[in-house]
C-alpha cells in the first residue's frame, strides 16, 4: 500500500519535472524566435509603430515642422468638417474606388479564366498581361500616361482619323479622373495572378461531373468556378479596395501635383499630402486627415468582411 | 577580474560618446541666430551648401567651389544640389524639424521670411564683417528683412516682361506692340495672332502666376498686398483681369481651356511659348536664355506689359537668396562663401545671371558685356525698369499660396465651375484667411 503510494507520488513528481521541462524548453524555444525576429520587430516598432504614434499626437496639434508643436485639442478634427475641399477630395477618391475596383476583379477574372484554359505560350501572356502591374504604380507611367491623354496625344491622334478633335483629356474635369481610372483598371495584373492560383485550385472532379450531367460551359463557371472562387475575389476585393484607397503617386504626377483641373483628380491622399508639404505647412491637419483615412479604409474593410458572410463560401 | 576590465572600457567608450550625443543634440536645439566665436584660419572646416537647378548650374558651382576651396585650403564644400525647389524645400523644413540642415543654402520667395520668423535663419548682420552687404541696396534687402534682421542676400534681379515671338508676329503681319498700348490692344493682337497662324498656333500662352501680380499693379501700385502684409487687391483688379481671359478664350486668343491647365506647370521648353505655339508670353527674365535655347533661331524680344493707367506695374525684385542656417557652426565661414558666390569678380564670369542679375553694381559691370543677346535684351529691359522702382512691399508669409490658388480659379472658370464673381470671391476669402495666420 505504502509501496504503491511512494510510486504514486514519484510518478506525480516526474510529471511535474517533465511539464516544468518542457515549458522550459518552450520558453527557451520562442526566446530564439524572438530573437530571430528582432530586426523586424525593431523596424516595426521604430519605423512604423513609433511614427504612428507620433502622427497620433500631431493629429491634435498644429505644426509646421519649423517651431514646435502646440496642443490644439480637437480643432483639427472640427475643421475638416468646414473644409469643402476635403469632402470634394472624399468624393473624388470614393468614385474611384467604386467604380476602378469592380473593373479590376471582373478584367483580372476574365483574363485568367482564358488564360486558365492552358493554351499554348501560356507563361508568356501572363507575363505581358502581368507588366502592367509592375510598373502601373510608377511615375514613368504616370508621365506617360499625361502624354497618351494630352491634347496632342495619341488618344486624340486617333481620333482625329475620324475627324473628332478631343479635349486635352488629363487636363479636363470631367474626363481627368476617368483617365485615372483606366490607368488603375490597366493594372489588373495582380489580382489575375492570384485568380489563376484560385483557379487551379479548384478540382477536376467538379467539371467532370458536371460534364457529365449536361451542363455546358457557362453553367459551369456560375456554378462551380464562380462559387468555389468566392474565397479568392474576396481577398482581392480587400486588398484592392485597400490600395485604390491609398493611390497617390498617378495623381500626383498626371495633375503635376495640384489634383486639378478644378480638383477633379484631388484624391484624399493627394490632398494630405499637400495639407502637409505645401506652404503654410500643416502637419498636424494632414496627420488628423491621416488618421481619418485610416478609420475610412478600417471601416469598409470591417464592412467587407460582414458582408462576406453572405457571398463567401469556404469550400472546407 | 577580466569581468570588470571589460565593462571598464565599455564605459570608456560609452561615456564620450554620451557626451557626443549630448554636445549633437545642444547644438540643434539652439536657435539663436548670433554668430558666435572668431573665424580660425586653421581650423578644418566642412561646410555643407544646398540649392535647386538643372546639371548646368550644378557644373556651374562645383567650378566656383574650387576656386573657393583654392583660396582656402583648410575649408571643403560638401554640395548637396536638388532638382527642383519643391524637394530642397521640403527636405530643409524636415532637417530644421530635426534640428539640422545645410550651412548655407538657396531660398526663394516668401521662404527666407517664413524661415526667419521662425528663427532658422541666421541675421546676416551678425557677419557683416565676412560678407558685403553694403553693395545691396536697400530695395533689394526688404524681401529678407524682419524688425532690422536680414535673413538672405538676393542672388540677383528678376522681372516679369511680356516675351514676343517676333517671326510669328511677322508671319501674320502683325506690327511688334508700340510703347503705349492699352490691355483692350493686347487682348485684340492675341486673336489676330490665332486667326492669321495654324491652328495649333495661339496669340498668348498664359501663364497667371507671373501675369496676376503685375496687373494689378497697375491700379494698386504697391501689387498685391500691403505693407501690413494685408490683401491689396480686390474685385476691382481681379474681376477685369478674369473677364478678359474669359474674353480671350472666346475670341480665339487663347487656346481650348484643357491646353491652358496641361501648360500650367511646365517647364519653359515644354511650355507653348517655348515651343513656337504661342506669340506671346508674360515670364520672368531670368527665363530667357531657356526659352532662347528652346526656341532656337526664333529672336525673342522682351517688351513692357500693356498697361491702361500709365503704371508699368512690373518690379524688380530679388530671384533667389543665399540664407544661413541658425544653427551652423561656422557662421563665418559660411557667410566667406556667400560673399565669395556673390560678390567676386571671377566667379561672376562664371554664374553670370544664372540666378538673376546681379544686384552688386560692381559685379554687373563684370556680368553685362558677357550676355548673349537675348539675355542682354532683357538685362536692358530690367534695367530700364530699375531706374523708376515701385517698390513693392516683400510678398507676406502665406503668400505662397497665391500661385496655386489663382491657377485653380482660373480653371474652375474656364470651366464653368464657377463664375468670373464666385471664384474672385473665394480668391479674396481664402487669400484672407492665409494672410492672416
Amino acid at each position: 500500500m505504502s509501496s504503491l503510494g511512494e510510486l504514486r507520488t514519484i510518478a506525480k513528481q516526474t510529471k511535474a519535472q517533465k511539464s516544468e521541462k518542457r515549458a522550459k524548453r518552450t520558453y527557451r524555444d520562442n526566446k530564439a524566435g524572438f530573437v530571430f525576429m528582432l530586426p523586424w520587430i525593431t523596424g516595426f516598432f521604430v519605423f512604423t509603430v513609433g511614427p504612428m504614434l507620433v502622427s497620433l499626437y500631431l493629429a491634435f496639434t498644429d505644426y509646421s515642422l519649423l517651431q514646435p508643436p502646440q496642443w490644439t485639442g480637437l480643432d483639427n478634427f472640427t475643421r475638416m468638417w468646414g473644409d469643402e475641399r476635403l469632402w470634394k477630395s472624399l468624393e473624388v477618391t470614393f468614385i474611384y474606388v467604386f467604380v476602378s475596383v469592380p473593373f479590376v476583379l471582373a478584367l483580372a477574372l476574365a483574363v485568367a479564366v482564358l488564360l486558365d484554359r492552358g493554351m499554348r505560350g501560356l507563361s508568356f501572356y501572363r507575363s505581358v498581361f502581368y507588366l502592367p502591374s509592375l510598373m502601373g504604380g510608377s511615375v514613368a507611367v504616370a508621365i506617360l500616361w499625361r502624354q497618351v491623354f494630352g491634347y496632342d496625344g495619341i488618344v486624340n491622334g486617333f481620333l482625329g482619323l475620324f475627324g473628332i478633335q478631343g479635349p486635352g483629356w488629363v487636363a479636363h474635369p470631367d474626363y481627368a479622373l476617368g483617365t485615372l481610372i483606366v490607368l488603375n483598371i490597366w493594372t489588373f495584373g495582380s489580382p489575375m495572378i492570384i485568380f489563376l492560383a484560385g483557379l487551379r485550385q479548384i478540382p477536376d472532379m467538379y467539371y467532370e461531373a458536371a460534364n457529365v450531367d449536361g451542363a455546358g460551359k457557362v453553367r459551369q463557371f456560375f456554378t462551380i468556378t464562380l462559387p468555389l472562387l468566392t474565397p479568392i475575389i474576396f481577398f482581392n476585393l480587400v486588398l484592392q479596395t485597400i490600395f485604390a484607397f491609398q493611390n497617390f503617386t498617378q495623381a500626383y504626377v498626371v495633375s503635376g501635383g495640384t489634383g486639378g483641373p478644378s480638383d477633379s483628380t484631388l484624391f484624399y491622399t493627394l490632398y494630405l499630402y499637400q495639407q502637409a508639404f505645401n506652404s503654410p505647412m500643416q502637419m498636424g491637419y494632414a496627420s488628423a486627415m491621416a488618421w481619418l483615412l485610416v478609420l475610412f479604409i478600417g471601416g469598409l474593410t470591417a464592412v467587407n468582411f460582414w458582408l462576406s458572410k453572405y457571398w463567401v463560401f469556404y469550400d472546407d | 577580474m577580466e569581468r570588470t576590465q571589460r565593462r571598464r572600457t565599455h564605459q570608456k567608450i560609452l561615456l564620450p560618446l554620451a557626451l557626443a550625443g549630448l554636445t549633437i543634440s545642444a547644438c540643434g536645439g539652439g536657435s539663436g541666430t548670433e554668430a558666435t566665436g572668431e573665424y580660425d584660419p586653421d581650423a578644418e572646416i566642412t561646410l555643407t551648401i544646398a540649392w535647386w537647378g538643372n546639371d548646368e548650374r550644378v557644373q556651374m558651382m562645383m567650378e566656383v567651389f574650387d576656386l573657393f576651396e583654392d583660396e582656402h585650403p583648410n575649408i571643403a564644400i560638401q554640395a548637396e544640389p536638388t532638382g527642383n525647389p519643391e524637394d530642397l524645400f521640403n527636405r530643409l523644413s524636415t532637417d530644421f524639424a530635426a534640428g539640422g540642415g545645410p550651412d548655407i543654402f538657396a531660398l526663394g520667395g516668401s521662404m527666407p521670411l517664413e524661415y526667419g520668423a521662425a528663427g532658422q535663419l541666421l541675421d546676416l548682420y551678425t557677419v557683416e564683417d565676412y560678407v558685403d552687404i553694403e553693395s545691396y541696396g536697400e530695395f533689394s534687402r526688404v524681401d529678407a528683412t524682419i524688425a532690422d534682421e536680414l535673413y538672405g542676400l538676393p542672388t540677383g534681379g528678376n522681372s516679369i516682361g511680356l516675351l514676343l515671338n517676333e517671326r510669328l508676329f511677322d508671319e501674320v503681319g502683325v506690327p511688334l506692340p508700340e510703347e503705349d498700348w492699352g490691355w483692350d490692344d493686347f487682348v485684340e493682337i492675341a486673336g489676330e495672332i490665332s486667326a492669321g497662324t495654324p491652328d495649333d498656333v495661339y496669340g498668348l500662352d498664359l501663364r497667371i502666376q507671373d501675369a496676376l501680380g503685375v496687373y494689378v499693379s497697375q491700379s494698386t501700385e504697391y501689387g498685391l498686398y500691403d505693407w501690413d502684409g494685408g490683401l491689396l487687391a480686390s474685385e476691382d483688379e481681379l474681376e477685369p483681369w478674369f473677364n478678359q481671359t474669359v474674353e480671350m478664350v472666346e475670341n480665339g486668343g487663347l487656346p481650348d481651356p484643357s491646353i491652358i491647365v496641361e501648360h500650367h506647370n511646365v517647364t519653359p521648353d515644354q511650355s507653348l511659348f517655348g515651343t513656337g505655339h504661342a506669340a506671346m508670353s508674360f515670364a520672368f527674365t531670368n527665363q530667357m536664355p531657356s526659352y532662347t535655347a528652346a526656341l532656337g533661331d526664333d529672336p525673342i524680344h522682351v517688351v513692357a506689359p500693356p498697361t491702361d493707367t500709365g503704371l508699368v506695374g512690373a518690379d524688380v525684385s530679388p530671384s533667389q537668396f543665399w540664407s544661413i542656417n541658425a544653427g551652423t557652426e561656422h557662421p563665418q565661414a559660411a557667410a566667406m562663401l556667400m560673399d565669395f558666390m556673390l560678390n567676386n569678380h571671377e566667379v561672376a564670369e562664371i554664374i553670370k545671371d544664372d540666378r538673376g542679375l546681379p544686384f552688386n553694381p560692381e559685379i554687373l559691370e563684370t556680368v553685362q558685356p558677357l550676355l548673349d543677346p537675348a539675355s542682354a535684351d532683357a538685362a536692358e529691359y530690367l534695367l530700364q525698369i530699375m531706374e523708376d522702382p515701385i517698390g513693392k512691399p516683400p510678398a507676406p508669409p502665406g503668400a505662397s499660396v497665391q500661385r496655386e490658388l489663382s491657377q485653380r480659379m482660373e480653371s474652375d472658370i474656364l470651366f464653368g465651375e464657377r463664375t468670373v464673381e464666385e471664384a474672385v470671391q473665394y480668391w479674396i476669402n481664402h487669400m484672407e484667411e492665409q494672410l492672416e495666420q
